[in-house]
């Protein structure tokens, strides 16, 4: 296996901080039964669709990052599963904005999905990293 | 019923989490019923929202000077701003700057707030302990939230758990117990009437912390999420009290408009009437119809309205004395369940309790404000880094300071501070250790400035000048006079008793007992002020009377 750098383990934990949080942001705070309040549908739609606060939609900008760290040598299966998932949700978009009730809890575990792959990621590569450096 | 709901700071530099919090927070007894990006303190809505937020460390400043009784900051730690918009920091890199800022946010509040519970919005993956450790492990308000960042749910929790942490704390002023037979007396029935629907009488000499117990022990106990109202009889005219406590109607008298008064302020939590011996009698008699039906009438107006309120009556003054010469209502005073008075006892009574007491006055001094400037631009100017902090040693100097700075009392002064008798009780001893910290760390700031302090590790311990303490020591006592420094002006405990005699003896013993504090042990002394020619023998009198009454001479006595 190839040394993971300080460099890879600070592109994962971008990814987890930059796509994993900010899409998982409104689908770990759905209510588990029940309806749905509109603005947490909105703010679900908002967290997989629009604009992250730094520009790029979360598909974007994790295509940019996974691109970099698959530079630095970390090839993973989670990035392939993510990416995978992330196709999912373009799919489900215009569902999403219908309203059916059961495609946004579905778009919302795919969300949580990937905020869990990508949160594991980097917390395995900080750690090796460290175990490198030390 | 008005509940006082947490107020939340969330500084984040999106919107994302603030939008969040915004949505969620509100089931969970959060007033959050906006959900508009921007500064809440320029909203023209005028919500009542009790969340506010700020983008960066700047705003925070601005924030927490508009709205200074923020309860918790939920902080992010990566900052995606502007270079100009990130506090100065010493890392070089941009990108480790930005994200570590919530760490040089936290050690720029610290700066004025000491006491401000953070919880840094964070897993703990993201941010390593080791990036920010001499910032977060010296710092018992910060909280990393973990997961529950962004869990509604859990954040709420973490939030109840870290105000709950900060109300026990010496710097939020968090009632201290201490180790006293007495105290813990204290602590057992306040906790037990605390439970009950039953008003509390609160007896102590002034400055001995009656209304502290009121609002920090009495009211969390069972009215924690209503309001606390605290009225100072003393201080409100005797035509205005009624109209003060039970508000009044338009038209009641002239100039009178439609008012609640303190009564249905507190409703739903606990009303605290302090010199309640102060009552008028026509507002005795108000009050003593509001306990019995739990329900008052505002003047002008006759139909009474509901009161759910736990009412807590403080007074130095002997009540029953009061009933007896008629000039406070005997029902009242029944109804004010004498029977389970707390008693708080004088300092005095408690001298084994002065060190975690002092202790604590320390902190809590220097927790905000000035004084923190104070500490913190001491800390600059010695070259010490870290979150400003002050330890108060009593009587042993410490070997190693590794947090903040220590000050440190003399044993001589340590025992001249157990020989005082503390008139103004535990107040004259929080201003004690205010100003001996406050003068300690100016006479050092300019002896810093001056070039004749050192700037290494000795500058981390102070000690506390013995003189300035005995001219602290005996100003503190010089504005009773010395002729009326004593037990003369002091009021009794009259408890009931089988016999006159025991009534009596009782009252004896409280006075040997005050006498003795206050006169650090000294018999001869004791004789002089109780007998008329007190000759040789008076001292050996006294002692022997003393013995009789069951008391005992503590550590402190010189003479005999």
């Amino acid at each position: 296996m190839t040394a993971v750098t300080e460099e890879a383990a600070s592109i994962a934990r971008a990814l987890a901080h930059d796509v994993g949080k900010y899409v998982a942001r409104a689908a770990r705070n759905l209510p588990r039964e029940g309806n749905l309040p509109k603005v947490l549908i909105d703010m679900l739609s908002r967290d997989l669709y629009a604009p992250l606060p730094s520009g790029p939609t979360p598909r974007a900008r994790f295509d940019a990052l996974a691109a970099e760290l698959r530079a630095a040598g970390v090839a993973d299966a989670r990035l392939a599963e993510v990416s995978g998932r992330f196709e999912g949700l373009a799919a489900l978009r215009g569902s999403l904005e219908g309203g059916d009730l059961a495609l946004i809890r579905r778009a919302a575990e795919e969300a949580l999905a990937i905020e869990r792959a990508l949160s594991s990621l980097a917390n395995e590569l900080s750690t090796q990293a460290r175990g490198e450096s030390a | 019923m008005t509940e006082r709901k947490p107020r939340l700071l969330v500084v984040d530099d999106g919107d994302r989490y603030i939008e969040l919090c915004h949505a969620l927070l509100r089931d969970y007894d959060y007033a959050t019923r906006c959900d508009l990006p921007g500064p809440c303190w320029t909203c023209e809505r005028q919500l009542n929202c009790t969340l506010t937020h700020a983008h960066d460390g700047f705003e925070v400043d601005e924030a927490l000077k508009k709205h200074r009784d923020v309860d918790v900051v939920l902080l992010d730690v990566a900052f995606d701003v502007p270079v100009d918009r990130l506090l100065p920091s010493t890392e070089k890199n941009l990108e480790r700057r930005k994200r570590l800022q919530g760490v040089d946010i936290l050690a720029h509040l610290r700066r004025s707030r000491g006491d401000l519970p953070v919880v840094l919005m964070t897993s703990e993956s993201e941010l390593r302990f080791a990036d920010a450790a001499e910032a977060l492990s010296v710092d018992e308000f910060a909280t990393l939230a973990g997961e529950a960042a962004f869990d509604a749910r859990a954040l709420s929790l973490l939030v109840e758990r870290v105000l709950a942490r900060r109300a026990d704390s010496p710097e939020a002023g968090g009632y201290t117990w201490g180790a006293s037979s007495a105290m813990a007396r204290l602590r057992r029935d306040a906790s037990a009437l605390s439970r009950t629907s039953l008003p509390v009488l609160v007896l102590g000499e002034p400055g001995t912390g009656k209304s502290a117990l009121a609002e920090r022990v009495i009211h969390p106990m069972t009215r924690r999420k209503g309001p606390f109202v605290a009225v100072d009889l003393a201080s409100i005219p005797e035509t205005l009290v009624a109209a003060e406590l039970f508000g009044t109607s338009r038209g009641a008298f002239s100039g009178a408009v439609d008012r609640r008064g303190r009564f249905e302020e507190a409703n739903g939590g606990t009303l605290f009437l302090d010199e309640i011996g102060n009552l008028p009698p026509e507002a005795q008699r108000m009050l003593l119809l509001a306990l019995q039906d739990a329900r008052i009438t505002r003047l002008g107006e006759s139909a009474p309205r509901s009161v759910d309120v736990k009412l807590v009556a403080a007074t130095n003054a002997d009540l029953a004395g009061r009933v007896r010469d008629g000039t406070f209502r005997a029902d009242l005073y029944a109804r004010l369940n004498p029977a389970a008075r707390l008693v708080v006892p004088p300092l005095r009574e408690r001298m084994e309790d002065l060190a975690e007491l002092s202790r604590g006055l320390l902190k809590k001094k220097l927790a905000a404000g000035a004084d923190r400037e104070l500490l913190a631009d001491y800390l600059d100017q010695s070259g010490i880094s870290g979150v400003p902090h002050a330890e108060l040693h009593l009587g042993k100097v410490p070997k190693h300071v590794t947090r903040g700075i220590a000050l440190v009392l003399s044993k001589s002064t340590v025992a001249e501070l157990q020989r005082h008798s503390f008139p103004g009780n535990v107040r004259e001893l929080e201003l004690l250790v205010a100003n001996a910290a406050v003068f300690t760390l100016a006479d050092a700031m300019s002896a810093s400035r001056e070039g004749r302090a050192r700037k290494d590790e000795s500058a981390r311990i102070l000690p506390i000048p013995e003189k300035l303490m005995r001219e602290l020591l005996g100003a503190g006592s010089a504005h009773l006079g010395p002729d009326r420094r004593g037990v003369d002006q002091s009021t009794f405990d009259v408890r009931a008793s089988p016999t006159l005699h025991g009534v009596a003896q009782d009252l004896e013993r409280q006075l040997y007992e005050r006498m003795y504090g206050e006169l650090g042990g000294d018999f001869e002394a004791m004789a002089a002020r109780l007998l008329q020619k007190p000759g040789p023998g008076g001292a050996r009198k006294v002692r022997l009377r003393f013995n009789q009454l069951g008391l005992r001479v503590r550590a402190q006595s010189r003479k005999i």
